[in-house]
């Protein structure tokens, strides 16, 4: 392998808040093996109202079969591949989303990844999504348990963006999370605790602002959080719905030493000298795609897959926060506002956001320049989760712009079945060496 | 000064010796799967000896291709692109963009004239439009790839198959076969097929002209026959069209000694 040296080193140093993280999310895991002890519904899927739903209704926990998927991918190469034959033994096909099959093979086998018996689901909820798997799996796992169910329409459309037809499908989806807290009161026999859900969704709101100041600081030079630690980091408060006070404190702890990493200039990569953006996670499975390229002295600083954050984009390029992002939720009081305030967060994916390509080359550009990214790299997503909807169109126009893009195919939902680690890592280099970048050796 | 380059294919090992810049001795033989080390080292000696030269007399050898780690006695590698670009260079100094088709493997690279890559595109996993999907299909049809080339070139048929995914392909072939669909159709399909996912390789990005056809599949003159006649380009294409790459890793030796 042809070498470079490195020719900078910045001061780095590990991450004070990472400890405390851990903590946040073994509790959220505690509950589910505590289920059985403290009458706690365990339900199967997910809604869209996160971790709102869990604050008012506390007796209900929601497991969504993603997390849980990667994580088994994650810990065992072949119990997954066990779980996708007995799936597909049931005659699903292997173009199923490997989350999915995943999921519903551990089910079927009623084996989890954990030890013991696949734990039982008592509610099936499957809420907005685009993935016509995820809305499958609702049906196959209600029937398999025999157990109530509650099923939200898919809200999206592909087209020019339209801001009536987006306000409509808001209220529609409104309207559904309105009908599944009656539908969860009447299947737990629990009332929903309004006061609770309010303040959580205020709270919830803080946090998304603390998440976006940190993903703020990216912006700098060095880079004080890498994405790879960043993923670790960044489902607390969302798919990890862990205790939403000690949540907010947590993300103020990340915000603060990232906001004192960049003024100090400590770097999450010692050797960073290029910068790229992801524009979607590989398998979860295989994070260390970044600890290889950070041989390159490439850092990740951004990924769209977790969107902006809630910045807006200043005239100088930069990207910051709004003027008084909280303010303006603060006079909310009921039930419905708080739905609806939270599920407003869909209008612009609705309003033909999202899965406009054009619109988001055009913001993938901006995003790339207040990032100062050197490259950017798109995954073709096989089937599951952000599939391929604009990636193609992307790479063109990166191209077009001049700007360094690397495809790679893979599942990113995947049971290990489906993915080629050293082709990918070859790919890699291919993209490196080929804009004149060697490994760092000292 | 004398360099080496070896590039190591799924296929086949080809190698290039350079004395003062110019091809002394050079060869080709299969890689024989799991054991491609070995098929290195033996072809490696086989080229050594045609040189009239002993390993230490090599100032420096570079790997290219997908085997390039297996070759232990290589002093460094180099990814294929970066290789590609400076045989063809060295070929066709006019060349701005290069298609490489080998066994598992396409490569679009577009570059300067002095050898830096402006952008590139690989195709992905599936591995329909290659030269090993190429051979599976000659062996279904009971021809060689050579006679495919030829009977294609009789039929007069529009059949087409899937061009996106090789098992596809393959269902599609099976399907013909069943239909007692004649075989000159079949190969003018399967070869149609390979042209039509090379040309959506190429439509991935952009690309200038010259453009220069290596790697295997180059041989194919029904292949590109049917590429030519889908990109409306005249290719040009080297006499050993496989040996671009293990020439421009030879290339990159030198400027590796001279820094």
């Amino acid at each position: 392998m042809l070498i470079q040296r490195p020719e900078k080193r910045w001061e780095t140093r590990p991450l004070e808040c990472w400890n405390k993280a851990k903590e946040l999310r073994k509790q959220f895991y505690q509950k589910e093996s505590t289920a059985k002890e403290t009458n706690t519904f365990i339900i199967g899927g997910g809604d869209s109202l996160g971790m709102g739903m869990m604050v008012g209704m506390p007796v209900c926990h929601f497991i969504h079969p993603n997390p849980l998927a990667a994580e088994m991918v994650n810990a065992s190469d072949s119990f997954p591949r066990e779980c996708r034959a007995a799936f597909e033994a049931k005659g699903y096909g292997h173009d199923w989303c490997g989350y999915m099959a995943s999921y519903l093979g551990s089910m079927m086998l009623n084996r989890s990844f954990r030890g013991g018996e696949f734990p039982r689901r008592d509610i099936s909820v499957t809420g907005n999504d685009l993935c016509n798997f995820f809305f499958k799996h609702g049906q196959l796992e209600s029937e398999y348990w025999d157990i109530p169910m509650h099923h939200e329409d898919s809200m999206t459309y592909y087209g020019e963006p339209d801001p009536e037809r987006a306000n409509a499908l808001v209220e529609c989806l409104v309207a559904q999370n309105l009908d599944l807290i009656e539908f969860l009161e009447k299947a737990t026999g629990k009332k929903f605790d309004d006061e609770a859900y309010v303040e959580s969704f205020k709270r919830g709101r803080r946090t998304g602002v603390l998440r976006a100041e940190v993903i703020e600081t990216l912006q700098n030079i060095p880079a004080p959080l890498d994405e790879k630690s960043g993923y670790s980091l960044f489902t607390l408060g969302g798919l990890v719905g862990s205790d939403p006070e000690q949540t907010e404190k947590l993300w103020e702890m990340i915000r603060d030493e990232m906001r004192w990493r960049a003024e100090n200039q400590i770097a999450a990569v010692a050797t960073e000298r290029y910068r790229f953006k992801d524009g979607f996670p590989p398998p979860w499975y295989c994070l260390n795609y970044y600890r290889y390229m950070e041989e390159y002295g490439a850092v990740c600083v951004s990924v769209n897959y977790g969107g902006t954050g809630g910045l807006e984009e200043q005239p100088d390029g930069s990207y910051k926060l709004p003027k008084n992002p909280v303010e303006r939720f603060e006079n909310i009081k009921t039930r419905e506002d708080a739905v609806r305030a939270q599920l407003s967060g869909w209008r612009n994916f609705m309003a033909g956001g999202l899965p406009n390509p054009e619109g988001n080359s055009e913001r993938l550009l901006k995003w790339i320049k207040a990032f100062k990214c050197d490259g950017v790299i798109l995954q073709l997503q096989r089937n599951g989760i952000g599939c391929v909807d604009k990636e193609r169109e992307e790479t063109i126009r990166m191209v077009e712009e001049g700007i360094p893009v690397m495809n790679w195919e893979t599942s990113h939902a995947g049971s290990r079945t489906d993915f080629d680690e050293n082709r990918m890592f070859d790919q890699l280099d291919t993209f490196m060496e080929s804009q004149g970048l060697r490994k760092l050796v000292d | 000064m004398i360099t080496a380059g070896i590039d190591v294919g799924v296929k086949t090992v080809k190698i290039v010796i350079l004395k003062n810049n110019e091809i002394i001795a050079g060869g080709m033989a299969p890689s024989e799967g799991f054991e491609r080390g070995k098929a290195t080292e033996k072809l490696w000696n086989n080229v050594l000896k045609q040189a009239g030269l002993s390993e230490s007399g090599v100032d420096t050898i570079i790997a290219t291709g997908t085997g390039k780690t297996d070759v232990g006695f290589a002093n460094n590698n180099v990814v294929e692109v970066v290789a590609d670009v400076q045989g063809v260079l060295r070929l066709f100094p006019s060349a701005r963009t290069l298609i490489d088709t080998g066994a598992e493997q396409i490569r679009v690279v577009k570059f300067d004239e002095m050898g830096r890559v402006i952008n590139y595109v690989l195709n992905q996993q599936c591995g329909a439009g290659l030269g090993a999907f190429a051979e599976s299909m000659a062996r279904a049809l009971g021809v060689t790839l050579e006679e495919m080339s030829r009977l294609m070139l009789s039929s007069k048929s529009d059949t087409t198959i899937n061009a996106e995914c090789g098992v596809y392909a393959s269902l599609d072939v099976v399907t013909l076969i069943h239909n007692n669909t004649a075989k000159a159709d079949i190969a003018r399909a399967i070869l149609d097929a390979i042209a039509n996912k090379i040309n959506s390789t190429v439509n991935l990005t952009n690309i200038d002209k010259p453009v220069v056809l290596i790697g295997g599949v180059a041989h194919n003159e029904g292949i590109v026959d049917a590429l030519r006649r889908r990109m409306g380009i005249d290719f040009l294409i080297p006499q050993e069209p496989e040996m671009a790459g293990a020439l421009g890793a030879a290339l990159i030796g030198i400027s590796e000694v001279s820094q």
